[in-house]
């Protein structure tokens, strides 16, 4: 695990660096939570990137291949203040195989309990618990980037 | 995580969980909830006040152990309190669909052996 922050009045970033493996998964909601924490984002905004980190890197890990385990995964925690609004945007780069989470097609989810099929909650949460969800990929790197904003006052 | 139960009557039994169900978090409580889930009792509520996170891991190991309570002929409801953020992720992943849910304790115990 490898750690770097910088701050100025208006804008924060924090960075972590983590391996592909589920037990790293809860040091990274730690990290989240503490850094968030630091720059005094409310805990309701940190609940919902905390599920949002969560179930990304849970699919990394469990789909990203053996390519995921030839680089760390790495995050980034950016807050952009300003007079108005605040937000918090986390990037999670991984070396795994290529998935963008936004075209990605789900089965429509059954309304009867002997009919659901566990799993697949993962990609729903995600995209229902941040305010912006973005994906693209370069150099042969996944890069998520997911946000919240909230209003000053 | 910790996981503890109390049977109410001859037909319901409720289990309580505490701390974070992540995919650790459901791991350490897996084997357990199952086992006290497909006990003797009939019927159960899952308590969820006390759980500060829930990932969809937890979300499937919940599903999985309903649908095996349901085929033995039982119900589970969830119970959450005043636990505002599990009723918001069972509600926006419509699971609260599948699986009853109910911020009232004595409410969750009656639908569950409705």
């Amino acid at each position: 695990m490898i750690s770097n922050q910088s701050s100025s009045n208006s804008n924060a970033f924090a960075e972590l660096s983590i391996r592909a493996d589920y037990t790293e998964i809860r040091i990274a909601s730690t990290w989240l939570a503490q850094t968030c924490l630091g720059f005094s984002v409310p805990v309701g905004q940190i609940d919902r990137l905390d599920i949002c980190l969560n179930e990304a890197l849970a699919n990394i890990i469990e789909h990203g291949g053996d390519e995921v385990t030839l680089s760390p995964i790495n995050l980034r925690i950016q807050i952009n203040n300003d007079s108005f609004s605040s937000e918090v945007a986390v990037t999670v780069s991984d070396s795994g195989k290529a998935f963008n989470p936004l075209t990605f097609e789900q089965k429509d989810r059954a309304h009867l309990l002997e009919n659901t099929e566990p799993g697949g909650l993962g990609l729903t949460m995600m995209k229902e618990f941040v305010d912006k969800l973005n994906y693209l990929y370069s150099d042969k790197f996944n890069h998520l980037i997911f946000s919240v904003r909230w209003d000053c006052n | 995580m910790t996981i503890e139960f109390a049977d109410l009557d001859e037909n319901l039994r409720s289990i309580s969980l505490t701390g974070r169900l992540d995919i650790q978090g459901t791991e350490e409580i897996s084997v357990e909830f199952s086992a006290l889930a497909s006990a003797a009792k009939q019927n159960v509520v899952v308590d969820l006040a006390a759980v500060s996170f829930l990932a969809s891991m937890g979300i499937r190991e919940l599903i999985s152990n309903a649908k095996a309570l349901q085929r033995r002929g039982g119900r589970m409801v969830l119970y959450v309190g005043d636990n505002a953020l599990i009723a918001k992720i069972l509600e926006t992943t419509n699971i609260s669909e599948l699986l009853p849910l109910f911020r009232v304790k004595v409410e969750a115990e009656k639908a569950a052996l409705a």
